[in-house]
């Protein structure tokens, strides 16, 4: 009986404490079999990272690979909470605001000597991304894929209204004016020329810096939130709803599950879009759609679009090291960028990759999103970012709700952005 | 130990009893008790839940006290409770009242009816009434429009969002009290009944005078449970103001609970949201120990 009840102790104990028994062992015999976690937020690519770890697996049959796509909502909570527990994932994507926690943090595993051993020729990758993916001197995470801004019209609309498609030389004016145009009433309620949207990277940050503003200062200690011209773009933007009513208002986009549902249901003309959005577009508008690039500030004659690119990286406490490289050294890979090329769905950061894309969705013209990177701006960082960036949304959420103006939100953005920048 | 020493041990009825409660001990230990304890020694660090922890001593508790935005979700809360409370004590009583009389055509179905909001995710109904609520397209502004009056931003406007998440929150909570009311009502002995019908009172007076304090230690109870629950008042909060709760919306309808998680999960400010969560459980223990006090002026058992 006492042995029964030890033994249940026993059986408790390990199914309280998990898997101390699985996978403890180092990574010795060569027929070992490894299982490695991998984590990445959008569920777009699942088909082509699907394809990979298939080709992967087979050869390697040793290593299995086990996916799991947080949505980005909790994408963060999730890896800085499994990181702290020692239990995140080996293998996962990285973003540029959130990188300099993570490494400063020690929590990512150095690539360098891997990069060198397994002669990966790291200048392949936009340099600026991987210097961004730099810490001291290492490298802890190599760029999948980049990502620009354009300016995406819905040609329908425009041949309804008997507008000329945007071009390349067009300003925020000429914007202005074909918006108006577009604006309407209609049966299914108001028709709008352009989305007003309050996302960063595909929204406010390309206004401010074409403008002649600026995020954040080079050495990384001033915020540009309270620059005259970050000013006068975000209040271009908060005027196209509230004084010339070409977009819808704060309160529409925040009753949708993401503002870019409005462009992509037909209910508005144009819209500031993401590379990464276009697989979306494709789906619900087909080839009623084509993009351009973003408008000229009228003030500096000078467009920007922010370039962003996601990284692969590996947990510094993984268990498989070897194993961890081997499947990561295969993600940045020529045939890995080759077939996330040839689907459509991103832009692959391996050089000379982009044709592929942009040949991938014919009737689009994709080369605009890779024409962007001769104007972009790099997406701006610091190691707290991803602090600021939350401060930014709390204001600029209430301007562009009208409920603030948007001269007092962005210099209260700065000085709170100041404050954190100056405890960095 | 001998095998007797052994056996006797195990049947002594304390022995039993401890073994017998084990694996739910067990759980509660991991997942409550310790988590507990381990969120109040937070409470007193200054912690990002990466780097290393910072004593800090009272430090983030005094801080919560000039937080304005600590402070008007407290506010919030509380004005949630206030309302959310005793609306779901009136709405109870009365159906309770009614679906309680077998006589009521169809009862059971309609029992059924009240209580399947209780069935769904709160996240979901949440969801679904974002957009019965929404300005263009929504079921209500259909309505308000149809009689000619304007559409009301109900989940946008700040005036509006904190009634919405009150709204939802006594939908869902009527649910649930519902059966338990009916069930105080159904514990009545019928004999007050038919005595208070012979001494010819109304049926109005009969429901002050036998249903109302019969049926008291029932409230009581809906009263300490709903009111905890609406201290930690989260989903519906969380849904309605959608992902990134910000500036006048958050302002006017966030909740403390929501405040825990932002500061916690998304400025990852691990130690200022347990100090949050402590000053919450601290509020929400000195409540229901006065009602505990106060219960005894108005609950009569019987």
């Amino acid at each position: 009986m006492m042995k029964k009840f030890i033994l249940g102790l026993a059986v408790a104990a390990i199914l309280l404490t998990g898997n101390v028994f699985a996978g403890g062992s180092s990574e010795t015999g060569k027929e070992e079999q490894v299982t490695l976690q991998m984590m990445y937020w959008d569920n777009v690519q699942t088909p082509v990272i699907d394809e990979a770890i298939e080709i992967f697996e087979a050869a390697n049959p040793n290593i299995t690979i086990e996916t799991s796509v947080v949505p980005w909502g909790q994408y963060w909570q999730k890896l800085q909470t499994t990181t702290v527990a020692g239990t995140a994932p080996d293998i996962f994507w990285m973003n540029v605001p959130n990188f300099p926690k993570y490494a400063n943090n020690n929590l990512l595993m150095n690539l360098s000597d891997h990069i060198e051993e397994s002669g990966v020729d790291i200048t392949k990758y936009p340099s600026d991304l991987v210097a961004k993916y730099s810490y001291e001197g290492s490298v802890y995470a190599i760029p999948e894929q980049f990502d620009t801004i354009t300016l995406a019209y819905n040609k329908t609309m425009f041949d309804e209204a008997g507008v000329a498609y945007p071009d390349e030389s067009w300003t925020w004016d000429d914007l202005l004016t074909a918006a108006q145009a577009l604006t309407k009433e209609t049966d299914n309620g108001k028709q709008y020329g352009y989305l007003s949207n309050f996302g960063n990277q595909d929204g406010y940050y390309d206004y401010m810096v074409s403008n002649g503003g600026f995020i954040v200062s080079e050495d990384r200690k001033v915020s540009g939130f309270d620059d005259p011209a970050s000013i006068e773009a975000v209040q271009f933007l908060v005027d196209l709803i509230y004084k010339y009513g070409v977009s819808p208002t704060g309160q529409q986009m925040v009753e949708v599950n993401s503002p870019f549902d409005l462009f992509t249901s037909g209910k508005v003309a144009m819209t500031a879009l993401g590379s990464w959005y276009v697989p979306i577009v494709n789906d619900s508008l087909g080839d009623q759609v084509d993009f351009a690039p973003l408008p000229k500030s009228p003030n500096t004659n000078e467009r920007k679009s922010i370039i962003h690119g996601i990284g692969w990286t590996s947990y510094s406490q993984t268990k498989y090291p070897e194993a961890t490289w081997k499947f990561l050294n295969y993600l940045i890979s020529p045939e890995f960028n080759t077939s996330l090329a040839k689907s459509g769905i991103t832009i692959p950061a391996y050089e000379g990759m982009a044709a592929d894309w942009v040949n991938a969705i014919p009737y689009y013209n994709l080369q605009e999103f890779i024409n962007a990177q001769e104007y972009s701006w790099p997406y701006p960082v610091s190691l707290k970012a991803s602090e600021w960036t939350s401060i930014e949304i709390s204001y600029l959420k209430d301007a562009y709700l009208n409920n603030m103006s948007v001269e007092d939100a962005m210099t209260s953005i700065a000085d709170q952005m100041n404050e954190i920048l100056e405890s960095e | 130990m001998t095998k007797s020493k052994i056996s006797k041990f195990l049947e002594k009825e304390g022995t039993q009893g401890w073994l017998m409660i084990l694996p739910n001990s067990l759980g509660l230990l991991v997942f409550y008790l310790i988590p507990i304890v381990w969120s109040i020694i937070l409470a007193f660090f200054q912690w990002n839940g990466l780097s290393d922890k910072k004593f800090v001593g009272f430090y983030n508790i005094v801080k919560l006290f000039s937080d304005s935005s600590f402070l008007s979700a407290l506010r919030n809360t509380l004005v949630y409770s206030l309302v959310v409370v005793p609306a779901i004590i009136i709405l109870v009583v009365i159906f309770g009242n009614a679906l309680a009389n077998e006589k009521v055509f169809g009862v059971e179905k309609l029992r059924t009816l009240y209580f399947l909001p209780l069935m769904t995710m709160p996240v979901a109904a949440a969801l679904v009434w974002k957009w019965l609520l929404n300005t263009q397209y929504g079921l209500f502004n259909t309505v308000l429009r149809a009689i000619n009056l304007p559409a009301i931003p109900w989940v946008s406007d700040a005036r509006f969002v904190l009634l919405s998440v009150i709204f939802i929150g006594v939908w869902l909570g009527v649910a649930y009290d519902l059966i338990i009311i009916i069930s105080g009502i159904k514990g009545i002995p019928n004999i007050y009944y038919e005595a208070a019908e012979i001494d010819g009172a109304s049926s109005i007076r009969q429901f002050f005078s036998i249903t109302l304090p019969l049926l008291s230690p029932t409230i009581f109870f809906i009263v300490i449970t709903q009111l905890i629950s609406c201290f930690q008042v989260f989903d519906s909060a969380s849904v309605i103001l959608g992902n990134a709760p910000a500036g006048a919306l958050e302002n006017a309808a966030g909740t403390v609970v929501l405040s825990i998680y932002k500061n916690g999960f998304i400025f990852f400010k691990m130690g200022y949201s347990s100090a949050q969560s402590l000053v919450l459980f601290l509020i929400v223990l000195a409540i229901t120990a006065v009602q505990f006090k106060l219960q005894k002026k108005w609950v009569h058992y019987a």
